[in-house]
């Protein structure tokens, strides 16, 4: 069963998006998206990290025990997360100070394991790579997107720069609530464009 | 047969990945140190209310504790010495630490150069929980120890107490709503280290600055 590397892509930004499809991964959505500056690290570093653990789960699925396929896909994505959060800490150590534990718990972000599991362990390396990147890219529009109101209603800035004009500073924004709301809102718009394009295609068949 | 397999598989693996990551530990250990090492002196200098150019490389940060800040050796503790432009002594600053909720808490608290008065206190490693003993680090919980007298006492044995009751008493600072144990060992630790500061008082004092090498 050959799937185009088109549709794979498609699938994880938006068909089968990560976030609002799928809702996977939603702790960091929760987490880092009150400031629009480290949910773009956040992103860049699932970004990365799914990447490359779908490729080498897959480059050795043939090899990887059936009963063992947890534990090694854990153990190669705890790895490369490692290695992120020990570049970060050398790189950005405000940016890594201020993620704190969050870096670290791609470990265990759903979407990471869900896509090894999912597609990795069955399909070859560079499809499994394309759905890697994808679904990260499909879930960080979602975490950017959300991060962009939040810190911008909240703080009253986007990425650190001022907004032009002054209003009173939504707080709930920035903390934990605010995140609730703002994830609650966008998957409601998402799902209810998603079903009236569904319905329009029925309709034309 | 395929037992063996497995296992050798699972140690094959493992002993890849971790050759992976202690490889870039390894290559990357020094910047990081680095990095910490700029960070707490970052914080020295603001406990010390010495001011330094937000964008500063480490080098910066550096140079500008090595001209401003000495340490000396007091008992068992550290003490550094704040100057101010012109080289007068103008803060005390000592290391503090005890246990908080989760692991130990370390800080910086300073002193005004009479060591009567609370210039600034700091937190530089903790593991309070996030959202509740973490905001330890927030500036509104800190800025109250500024300017606390310590000529008073909060009650006969506690300089500084931090708790929600008693507004308005002495040396009393607001402790932080649901995270009684992280407050609680706050003002254990910066009780028990001002003590210890303040009895070798006249040892501190005799200190000559002067012939001691720059930090």
């Amino acid at each position: 069963m050959a799937v185009s590397s088109k549709k794979i892509a498609l699938d994880g930004i938006w068909y089968n998006n990560p976030i609002f499809r799928q809702v996977l991964g939603i702790c960091s959505t929760l987490a880092v998206t009150n400031l629009v500056t480290n949910t773009a690290v956040m992103c860049l570093g699932l970004i990365y990290t799914n990447a490359v653990s779908c490729f080498t789960v897959s480059a050795l699925r043939t090899i990887t025990p059936f009963r063992l396929r947890i534990i090694s896909s854990t153990l190669i994505i705890a790895a490369y997360v490692i290695v992120l959060h020990n570049f970060l800490m050398a790189y950005l150590p405000e940016i890594s100070a201020q993620l704190g534990p969050y870096v670290g718990l791609i470990i265990t972000n759903c979407i990471v394991l869900g896509r090894v599991e999912a597609f990795s362990i069955q399909n070859k390396p560079i499809p499994a790579l394309i759905d890697g990147v994808s679904s990260a890219v499909g879930y960080s529009m979602v975490l950017l997107l959300i991060a962009v109101i939040r810190e911008g209603l909240g703080f009253g800035s986007v990425a650190g720069i001022s907004l032009p004009f002054e209003f009173t500073k939504w707080t709930i924004m920035v903390m934990a609530p605010g995140a609730f709301f703002m994830l609650a809102i966008v998957v409601w718009i998402a799902r209810w464009w998603g079903m009236r394009t569904e319905e329009a295609q029925k309709t034309s068949k | 047969m395929s037992f063996i397999r497995n296992i050798a598989f699972i140690f094959v693996i493992a002993f890849i990945f971790a050759g992976l990551t202690s490889g870039v530990n390894m290559a990357l250990s020094n910047r990081i140190h680095l990095n910490e090492q700029t960070r707490v002196s970052k914080q020295l200098l603001e406990v010390l209310a010495i001011p330094y150019p937000a964008e500063s490389s480490p080098e910066n940060i550096r140079q500008i504790e090595s001209r401003r800040v000495k340490s000396a050796k007091l008992d068992k503790e550290e003490i550094f010495a704040g100057f101010n432009e012109n080289g007068k002594l103008e803060r005390y600053a000592f290391p503090v630490s005890g246990k908080g909720l989760w692991g130990s808490i370390q800080g910086f608290v300073a002193l005004d150069s009479n060591l009567s008065r609370i210039d600034g206190v700091i937190f530089t490693s903790h593991v309070e929980t996030p959202g509740l003993g973490a905001r330890i680090d927030e500036k509104w919980f800190r800025d109250q120890f500024k300017g606390l007298d310590l000529t008073k006492k909060a009650s006969p044995e506690k300089y500084v107490r931090v708790e929600s009751g008693a507004k308005g008493a002495v040396n009393r600072v607001d402790s932080i709503t649901g995270a009684t144990i992280t407050s609680v060992s706050v003002e254990k630790m910066i009780n028990t280290d001002i003590q210890s500061i303040l009895s070798q008082r006249e040892t501190i004092r005799g200190i000559d600055w002067q012939s001691l090498p720059k930090k």
